[in-house]
């Protein structure tokens, strides 16, 4: 069941990619900030329930709410910035870049952690073992 | 059971997520593929402009040392004939004299100028009483018939002639083209200025009494005459071409032969005398 389930995510990734290259419409260079804030926005909510679902605390309806209410957000300082000529949307960059690293390293340290966990685990089960011919 | 319904509810989430992400992924890569391509075609652009200007450069390279070939040729050719200045300088007078009656020159004059302008007031006034059957807006402009039968009334008297800066010549041509006027192939607009050099007080007088002139002036036509004592026509500057026109003698006459019967003219008329 879980198995089958993991190309889910993976395949629905192909299909955006499809329905974003089938989508010719031409965004313009002056929205291609937008695009991009976006873009970090999606990835930063998947990490972030990625992470979630590894804490045990996932919920759906927190990310995709996180995810559209980021990126508006972004978006509108991105908006602003543009009206009063400062990159604010270089905030909205930072932010959303600190979050996935950080998010990122969570993600490294609970496989790291579950790794050694199942290796010691293991050893000591092999130990046990020793000890149970052993005796 | 819950538990399983709860885990594919996450994956749900997460595949949206990984959807948005894909689509606005390649939509992102999509925009800075083609502003890459827009500033690809201003290159092309500038390549073709760049490659433009060679040739152009090129060309006037080549028509320069074109330019220097024929003066180099023409010093020669003076050099050889340079012998006899007393008959390059009789030729040169004669080439002048010959583009003179050939209408190749500016020419200068006593004579009258007639400036013809549509009848712009008349439509106005028309426009605004006659109703819209009985308004003819070709009654208020200038033909090109108009311009001819003007013409034909003193042309006979006039040793040049020009509209609008177009010399007449006796290939000249008055032409109807759409809404404008079409002289020498050269489109002109109203008010149309002839120009006639001539004996002045003639001119006007068969000018006066021409049916053109009546005709124009009962129609309200703004037709102006200044008689002048200096215009200045232009010279014809269109091309000349004779593709069938020959000499009606039965031989051309080759430059020696053109010297001796020259001669003999000379000598038949001073016997003759």
């Amino acid at each position: 069941m879980k198995l089958k389930l993991i190309w889910m995510p993976l395949v629905c990734l192909i299909l955006g990619a499809l329905i974003g290259s089938i989508l010719t419409f031409s965004v313009p260079v002056l929205y291609a900030k937008y695009l991009s804030i976006a873009v970090l926005a999606a990835l930063d909510s998947l990490l972030g329930g990625i992470r979630a679902i590894l804490e045990h605390s996932f919920d759906g309806t927190i990310m995709l709410s996180g995810f559209f209410t980021n990126a508006l957000l972004a978006a509108a300082l991105a908006f602003l910035g543009d009206q009063i000529g400062v990159d604010l949307y270089l905030a909205a960059v930072f932010a959303f870049g600190l979050r996935l690293f950080n998010n990122l390293g969570y993600i490294r340290r609970y496989i790291v952690n579950n790794i050694r966990k199942n290796r010691i685990a293991k050893k000591q089960l092999k130990k046990q073992g020793l000890n149970d011919e052993i005796q | 059971m819950a538990k399983n319904s709860r885990i594919i509810k996450v994956y749900i989430s997460i595949s949206v997520i990984c959807l948005i992400l894909g689509a606005l992924l390649t939509m992102s890569i999509h925009a800075n593929n083609s502003s890459e391509t827009t500033a690809n075609t201003e290159q092309q652009k500038n390549a073709t402009l760049i490659e433009l200007i060679d040739n152009l450069e090129q060309e006037s390279a080549d028509l320069e040392t074109k330019v220097e070939e024929i003066r180099a040729y023409i010093a020669t050719a003076s050099e050889e004939h340079g012998t006899n200045p007393e008959m390059v300088a009789r030729l040169q007078k004669e080439l002048e004299i010959l583009k003179f009656l050939a209408d190749q020159t500016e020419v200068t004059g006593e004579g009258i100028a007639i400036t013809l302008d549509d009848n712009v007031a008349g439509a106005e006034a028309a426009k605004g009483t006659l109703s819209k059957e009985d308004y003819f807006p070709e009654n208020y402009i200038v033909h090109d018939s108009d311009l001819r039968y003007l013409l034909n009334g003193v042309a006979y008297l006039a040793e040049a002639i020009s509209i609008n800066n177009q010399r007449l010549v006796n290939t000249s041509d008055i032409r109807c083209v759409g809404t404008v006027i079409m002289v020498n192939s050269t489109r002109l607009a109203p008010p149309y200025e002839i120009k006639l050099i001539g004996p002045s007080n003639l001119l006007e007088a068969a000018l006066l009494a021409s049916d053109q002139y009546i005709y124009l002036k009962n129609k309200d036509m703004p037709l102006k005459i200044s008689k002048s004592e200096n215009l200045v026509l232009p010279a014809y500057t269109s091309t000349i071409s004779t593709t069938v026109l020959k000499s009606a003698e039965t031989h051309i006459p080759k430059t020696e032969n053109l010297q001796t019967t020259a001669d003999h003219k000379n000598t038949g008329t001073a016997s003759d005398q």
